[in-house]
């Protein structure tokens, strides 16, 4: 009922058509080195960026941090499902550090996509304390506008941008790291 | 003159006035230095603008191929005509679900309906889980500002109202102190999170999916631990595909905060095993905006508030003197369809200057909007009677060459000789704060027929 009576009184009340217009070319200023520019605005949202030669490397990088101590989950290691990982995600305290492989990284601004076959359940990268996306150097693209050609939203029932660890100014325009989601945001390099 | 009124009590303290002009200047520069970034900015505005009037004046087609993509996905949607049936559905879905918590991030078009008050009384509790929200919401206000709701408090009345609420330490009025205590508060609410609800930026037409910005993360927290997610949207919020979405990203932040891109940026495109996303599309008078000639196009508004921060009156008069949900520019061109008679000020609240049509990323014409609102005024006779006395001698006066003259002539010696209880009294207004800059000797014709027969 109420479904026709806002489309008929839409019908009656739209303006002349107007075409859609093309997809044009918009240029931005700055950095020509792309991995460079991503790094620069990663780092402008709160990022810690680290540059690794290899995959092994950053995989390396994650096993030091199990060994200082921290629960790590780890979606690099556990590609098979969540399986393992749900009594985990009941209490928040017990998820120190999350890592997601990331599909793709924009320089522009210096955010990484993923969806839910990244890491099965959808909360997970936002209570994490410590989120890591591992995101291969070749998957950054200039601005969000080439991005979205590549993402893919019908892949799965969730997908997000993210950049760096959630963040509030809601006191007075003072900014806060550590928000409701996770405190640190780290993005590997490879 | 109810926003007059409303603003000289804002005006009243003269220091915390300019803090807060300048608390918003500051956004507003933010503001600056990223578009400088992008090149071509003007064209990125202009792409931004015809995609939002092409699906405007599309907008039933892209509404029902919405509907069908996001019904195919497993989204349940739900149509409401106004508030009333808006807030009916939120209920409906409570009861059903049999859940007296409700976990809501930020969501102007939930204010708009008015829905907190109305579950409050039937016995829900409300959770605002944006930090802007949950202060003005333990408060007991409403937001001032549409994406910096608590933008008027100073972090010593949140610190004082954090004391009471949240047992925080007494005197501590450190912003990450206080924000320390938010999170470990709502933490405990996002995990016991039964049934959350979020609005939606960006409804997108070809997929049946919905897209939510947020920086702290709360939208995303709320959700994916409730077993149900309702998401309240617009019907002006749907746009053709992704490489739409796109383009709108790149401007939305930018304007709203200074940054390139909120912190998250959620699609939500299908509910999670076992559990249920409602989608309720909201009418509520926009579609009967959409058949005013002159105004249909503030519907092309994407809510980030760069009008607000850039305006000399908001920024001076504050959110709250509007007495709306949406201040400032916007809301003033938003409202008077709403009730032309409750907000027929709120056109003349504003200089006309047009920084706020500068800075809109849809370029919305916001002050060509306020100046043919004020004809409407006078049309639908809401006119003030000061005012309308004033247009009105006015009027009379510049349409006669003659009488002008002889007007200017005696102002400019009246001027001189009168006593300032003749000059600076309840008649005028605008001198309440202001004195007349002292008048010349003569007219500007007066000097001209003198200088040219000189040379």
């Amino acid at each position: 009922m109420s479904k026709a009576e806002i489309l008929n009184s839409i019908s009656k009340n739209k303006p002349t058509p107007v075409d859609l217009p093309a997809p044009r070319k918009i240029k931005i200023e700055g950095n020509k080195d792309l991995i460079r520019a991503f790094a620069d605005k990663a780092t402008g949202a709160g990022s810690q960026v680290e540059n690794f030669d290899s995959l092994d490397k950053a995989e390396a990088w994650i096993r030091q941090q199990e060994k200082n101590g921290k629960s790590v989950i780890d979606f690099l290691q556990h590609l098979e499902g969540k399986d393992g990982f749900l009594p985990l995600t009941d209490d928040t305290d017990k998820v120190d550090m999350v890592v997601i492989r990331g599909q793709l990284g924009v320089a522009e601004n210096g955010a990484v996509w993923i969806d839910e076959h990244d890491m099965f359940i959808r909360k997970l990268p936002f209570l994490t304390i410590h989120l890591v996306l591992v995101l291969e150097k070749a998957k950054i693209l200039p601005d969000l506008q080439k991005a979205y050609k590549q993402v893919d939203l019908e892949r799965s029932g969730f997908g997000v941008f993210i950049a760096g660890p959630s963040k509030t100014a809601d006191i007075e325009q003072a900014l806060v790291i550590g928000a409701h989601g996770p405190i640190e945001h780290t993005i590997l390099l490879y | 003159m109810k926003h007059a009124r409303a603003a000289r009590e804002f005006l009243s303290n003269g220091p915390r006035t300019e803090w807060h002009s300048q608390a918003l200047w500051y956004v507003r520069q933010k503001r600056d230095v990223q578009k400088d970034e992008i090149r071509d900015w003007e064209d990125l505005r202009e792409q931004a603008s015809v995609i939002k009037e092409h699906t405007l004046s599309n907008l039933d087609q892209y509404l029902e191929e919405f509907e069908t993509k996001a019904l195919k996905n497993g989204i349940h949607v739900h149509w409401a005509v106004n508030a009333k049936e808006h807030n009916n559905i939120v209920l409906e879905i409570l009861q059903q679900a049999g859940v007296r918590k409700l976990v809501k991030s930020k969501s102007m078009l939930t204010e708009e309906c008015h829905l907190n008050p109305f579950l409050m009384d039937k016995g829900i509790d409300v959770i605002e889980s944006d930090l802007g929200e949950r202060i003005i919401q333990f408060a007991d206000q409403d937001p001032s500002h549409i994406v910096l709701p608590a933008i008027h408090l100073k972090k010593e009345e949140v610190g004082k109202l954090f004391e009471k609420k949240l047992n925080t330490e007494s005197g501590n009025y450190d912003p990450t102190y206080l924000t320390g205590a938010a999170r470990k508060h709502l933490r405990e609410h996002f995990v016991s999170a039964e049934v959350a609800m979020t609005g939606v930026n960006f409804a997108i037409a070809e997929s049946g999916g919905f897209a939510v910005c947020t920086n702290e993360g709360n939208a995303d927290m709320g959700v994916h631990h409730a077993k149900i997610h309702i998401a309240s949207m617009g019907i002006e919020k749907v746009i053709p595909g992704k490489d739409q979405l796109a383009v709108f990203l790149r401007l939305l932040a930018r304007s709203a905060t200074g940054q390139p891109i909120t912190t998250y940026t959620s699609h939500f495109q299908k509910p999670a095993e076992g559990k249920e996303i409602h989608l309720i599309i909201v009418d509520n008078g926009r579609s009967e905006h959409l058949g005013k000639d002159k105004f249909w196009r503030a519907l092309k508004c994407i809510r980030c508030g760069a009008c607000l921060n850039t305006c000399p009156v908001y920024r001076r008069s504050g959110g709250h003197s509007y007495g709306y949900t949406i201040p400032g520019p916007i809301g003033s061109i938003l409202t008077p369809r709403v009730d032309l008679k409750q907000y027929s000020d709120l056109p003349f609240a504003s200089s006309l200057c047009g920084s706020c049509t500068d800075v809109c990323p849809v370029k919305i014409e916001i002050h060509e909007q306020l100046y043919q609102w004020r004809q409407e005024v006078y049309e639908q006779k809401q006119l003030s009677g000061t005012k309308k006395l004033g247009l009105k001698v006015m009027g009379r006066v510049l349409a006669r060459p003659r009488l002008y003259h002889r007007s200017g002539k005696f102002a400019r010696k009246a001027l001189k000789i009168s006593p300032r209880f003749l000059i600076y009294n309840r008649m005028n207004p605008w001198g309440r704060s202001r004195d007349l800059p002292a008048p010349p000797k003569q007219s500007f014709q007066e000097w001209y027929r003198e200088n040219r027969s000189k040379s």
